[in-house]
């Protein structure tokens, strides 16, 4: 092919209209500057952002965006699948518990049965102790329990106590 | 600061050429140089050289100010982040142009079915301009055309191409940057550069037959 023996002088002339085209006055004064301040901004997020800045300077995560942006099939798979993940890690997280802990009692029991206690079990009470040896169960309120108790009091204050 | 092309001069006189940007000046090496060891003054040379062109080319090709002023500042700086793993094989010029054009036809790509124009306005000197004066006042069915006209007609035929076309044309047409440029810049052969030229031409004389004939 040669292009040569086409004449596209006037073209060119025409052409030349596009070289007289520029932006409003002042504008490059100012152009270096806003240049310079958004590194310094890009710098200083830089610093904050830290790991997540790194994430995104990585470039295949800016394929994966653009791919994304540019694709809207590729985006509702990337959906699809990121639900899929989630809702696999949903059920994971279900089906060890049902099926994990018969395996450790022998397969006797049943979760229901380890889960609620049976009438014939005492129920657990919490009593706070301070010497560390736990008191056996209370029965009845805590005020019948005091009254019962054979703890005398090592002081009665009485008139012939008093000075 | 010396600057190449000022914006003070007569805007991008005509057939004016782009100074040959291979062989880097030791000047340019040395803002590189202390650039890259985080020196922002330097980088400020270096952009406040370059700033208009590159501008101009991104412009040419989205033919939208908004987009251009927004495209070339993110040229700027990705350049400054990217400087480590500049090498210097090529001029600083021919790098910061080439993510310029990579970030332009990207947005480009992403913004197909988007052509609102947002065009600066000619420059006062266009109207004595002997080459346009003589376009608009020759016999042509289209005689009584403005230059606004002219030149809204004429970047809605720059939007019909495609990229790569367009880059050539605003490159090489408009710019006057040569074939081995693009090429370095667009990272293929001077023959494609050619062929691509030549097709973009004829695509733009069949837009724009009535102001040709």
């Amino acid at each position: 092919m040669n292009p040569e023996p086409e004449n596209f002088e006037r073209l060119r002339r025409l052409l030349i209209v596009k070289r007289y085209e520029q932006p409003p006055p002042g504008f490059f004064d100012d152009f270096s500057r806003r240049v310079m301040l958004r590194i310094q901004a890009g710098e200083a997020g830089e610093e904050a952002l830290g790991f997540g800045h790194w994430l995104w300077q990585t470039p295949w995560l800016q394929r994966l965006v653009s791919a994304l942006e540019q694709r809207p099939a590729v985006a509702g798979a990337f959906s699809l699948s990121v639900c899929g993940l989630l809702l696999a890690g949903i059920l994971c997280s279900v089906a060890p518990a049902e099926i994990g802990r018969p395996d450790l009692l022998g397969g006797s029991q049943s979760l229901a049965a380890i889960a609620v206690p049976r009438a014939a079990d005492p129920v657990p009470v919490f009593v706070s102790s301070t010497n560390g040896i736990l008191p056996g169960p209370l029965q009845g309120s805590l005020l019948e329990h005091f009254g019962n108790s054979q703890v005398q009091p090592r002081f009665i204050l009485t008139s012939e106590t008093l000075p | 600061m010396t600057q190449p092309a000022s914006p003070k001069a007569p805007k991008q006189p005509p057939e004016a050429p782009v100074e040959a940007a291979s062989p880097m000046v030791p000047d340019e090496m040395e803002l590189v140089q202390r650039a890259r060891r985080g020196d922002l003054p330097a980088y400020d040379d270096l952009v406040r050289r370059y700033q208009e062109r590159i501008y101009a080319t991104v412009y040419h090709m989205t033919a939208n100010h908004e987009d251009a002023n927004d495209l070339a500042q993110e040229a700027f700086i990705k350049a400054f982040q990217a400087l480590k793993s500049f090498k210097g094989g090529s001029s600083f010029y021919t790098w910061v142009y080439r993510i310029a054009v990579n970030k332009t036809i990207n947005f480009l790509k992403q913004r197909k079915h988007r052509t609102h124009l947002s065009l600066n306005d000619l420059d006062f000197n266009a109207e004595h301009d002997p080459d346009l004066v003589a376009l608009i006042s020759e016999k042509t069915p289209r005689r009584e055309v403005s230059l606004a006209e002219l030149q809204e007609k004429l970047n809605t035929a720059m939007q019909k191409l495609s990229e790569p076309h367009r880059l050539v044309v605003t490159l090489h047409d408009v710019q006057g940057l040569s074939h081995e440029e693009i090429a370095k810049i667009m990272d293929c052969n001077i023959g494609t550069v050619r062929s691509r030229l030549f097709y973009a031409r004829q695509q733009l004389q069949a837009y724009l037959s009535d102001y040709l004939k």
